[in-house]
């Protein structure tokens, strides 16, 4: 059935606004929706591909709004370029509910001729999503076995980074390798031979501070899960965070509750140091490179660290600093006083306590 | 075996506030050996946590007409990367003496205003005044540690017990010494 035939069949049942008829004189019936004008106030629509507008000297009922769709009655202008259009009946979803199903697939296929563009616009994107949706729903029900092994997957490399991020922690503990970065970091790094270990000479020539022998616990050859070290009991909580201000001779075996066997604990680098009224001399000092030379403010704790921005350079061996002499106690006569300097990864540099 | 309360964790934001004439009033050093490194300080209480901000309070006068002196030092403090909050504070009283207003009301502030911004995690107080310990409390309230860091003679009972970790800082090598051709 062709629409205009099946709205001039049914036009009595919805009626019009002046006389509920459709006069026979005119030729067009059909369902336009309206837009506002460009050109000027009011609405228009396009039938045939030419502009539409709404006939005012036949139609004085509810004022057309732009969106609004209505049946309508249509005549061409006298000069034949357009068409004047009188509303019939608006067609809102009430009407739709209302009719017949062969109505309403009537009306759509005429919604879909005449608007096709305007309903792509609108509903594509609805449209598309609900397909990916179901398409996303459908593809995750398939895999969900691969989905299932690659998350286990994923699980046992986090597994495995927080593994070896364990493992770098524990290391940083070892001394081995903060004295390895002690070296990178300014400080020629010693050998064997150089390194004063409480266990020989050193002991003998320091007896007020006496060294006692530092226990090394070799790592068992199967690999095992590293652990962090264990908190150590203390007093103060920043002795707790800077483990370095721990006033034990310096001898004293770093960290001895670590008796841990999964974390190789051996006696840290110590190079020794003199100290002159205005300069400090190491083997260790780097010829050329800079210093920043820090003291506590109870005189206890002196810090040498390398630095590119360091306000001393060092030459033969030799930093120069002013008003070392007030910072200890020399015999009279004493030139130079000896010290063992630690190197501490924490205040990166040397540590000598004074 | 002792356990350690909190966790160090190195992803803990931290902010630094200084009360700068209340650390200079309580530092009892040798000047002529060296002066206090304020970034080395800070430095070192942050450890190898992220620092988040660091900020120096201090007073100001036309009085004494070290506005220029001041300001060339807060600078340098600015170059540093610290965000200097002077302001122009310093009375006399009665008695002859000068005194600091506003200063510690304005870290006060700061550090609360932080904290309700969940700017920070942790917040440094480097300062051992007594006055702190509401805005401590208050700052704890909002979830927030504070870590209080000052020479052992300035630092108070109260803020003791009421931060919740604290640094003494005599024994931290904090003081610069200077090269024997720069002090000549």
């Amino acid at each position: 059935m062709d629409f205009n035939d099946f709205v001039r069949e049914n036009m009595a049942k919805y009626g019009s606004p002046d006389d509920g008829e459709i006069s026979s004189e005119k030729k067009y019936v059909d369902m336009l929706t309206f837009n506002r004008n460009p050109k000027k106030d009011g609405v228009m629509s396009h039938y045939k591909a030419k502009p539409t507008f709404i006939n005012p000297w036949d139609y004085e009922g509810e004022e057309v709004l732009p969106g609004d769709t209505y049946i309508c009655s249509l005549s061409p202008t006298y000069d034949g370029t357009s068409y004047y259009a009188t509303p019939i009946k608006k067609v809102d979803m009430s009407v739709i509910m209302a009719t017949s199903q062969e109505f309403i697939k009537v009306a759509m296929d005429k919604i879909w001729e005449n608007h096709k563009d305007q309903i792509m616009d609108r509903f594509r994107d609805r449209y598309l999503d609900e397909v990916t949706k179901n398409v996303a729903e459908g593809l995750e029900e398939k895999h969900r076995d691969e989905i299932d092994a690659k998350e286990q997957e994923n699980e046992s490399l986090r597994a495995e980074i927080h593994r070896l991020r364990s493992q770098a922690d524990a290391r940083e503990w070892n001394p081995e390798m903060t004295a390895e970065s002690g070296a990178t970091a300014g400080f020629h790094r010693l050998t064997s031979d150089e390194i004063v270990l409480s266990s020989d000479e050193a002991a003998d020539e320091e007896p007020d501070e006496p060294v006692v022998e530092t226990t090394v616990e070799e790592a068992p050859q199967a690999v095992a899960e590293p652990e962090f070290p264990p908190i150590r009991e203390h007093p103060s909580s920043l002795e707790m965070k800077y483990p370095v201000f721990e006033y034990r001779s310096l001898g004293e075996v770093q960290r001895p509750e670590y008796d841990n066997p999964m974390v190789r604990v051996q006696s840290p680098v110590r190079y020794r140091v003199s100290i002159f009224s205005n300069s400090i001399t190491c083997d260790s000092f780097i010829n050329d490179a800079r210093y920043f030379v820090h003291v506590s403010p109870d005189k206890r704790n002196l810090l040498i660290r390398p630095n590119e921005y360091g306000t001393v350079t060092c030459v033969n061996h030799t930093i120069s600093v002013a008003g070392l002499d007030r910072l200890y106690s020399k015999k009279e006569g004493q030139m130079s006083v000896e010290y063992t300097g630690e190197y501490n990864p924490n205040l990166e540099g040397m540590l000598i306590k004074l | 075996m002792a356990m350690k309360l909190f966790n160090e964790n190195r992803d803990s934001r931290v902010m630094v506030f200084i009360d700068y004439r209340n650390l200079l009033q309580a530092f009892e050093f040798d000047q002529e050996v060296g002066r206090i490194d304020l970034y080395r300080l800070t430095k070192i209480l942050v450890g190898d946590r992220e620092l988040i901000g660091a900020y120096i309070f201090d007073g100001m006068s036309s009085m004494f007409n070290e506005g220029n002196r001041l300001n060339k030092l807060h600078n340098q403090f600015r170059e540093l990367g610290f965000r200097v909050m002077a302001r122009e504070s310093i009375v006399k009283q009665i008695n002859g003496e000068y005194v600091q207003k506003e200063v510690d009301v304005a870290l006060a502030c700061e550090v609360l205003e932080h904290a309700m911004r969940d700017h920070y995690d942790i917040a440094i107080i480097i300062s051992g005044d007594r006055d702190f310990v509401p805005a401590i409390q208050k700052v704890q309230s909002a979830g927030k540690r504070v870590e209080v860091a000052a020479f052992s003679g300035s630092l108070s009972e109260e803020s003791k017990r009421n931060c919740d970790a604290y640094h003494i800082l005599d024994m931290l090598p904090v003081m610069e010494m200077v090269a024997l051709r720069e002090e000549s």
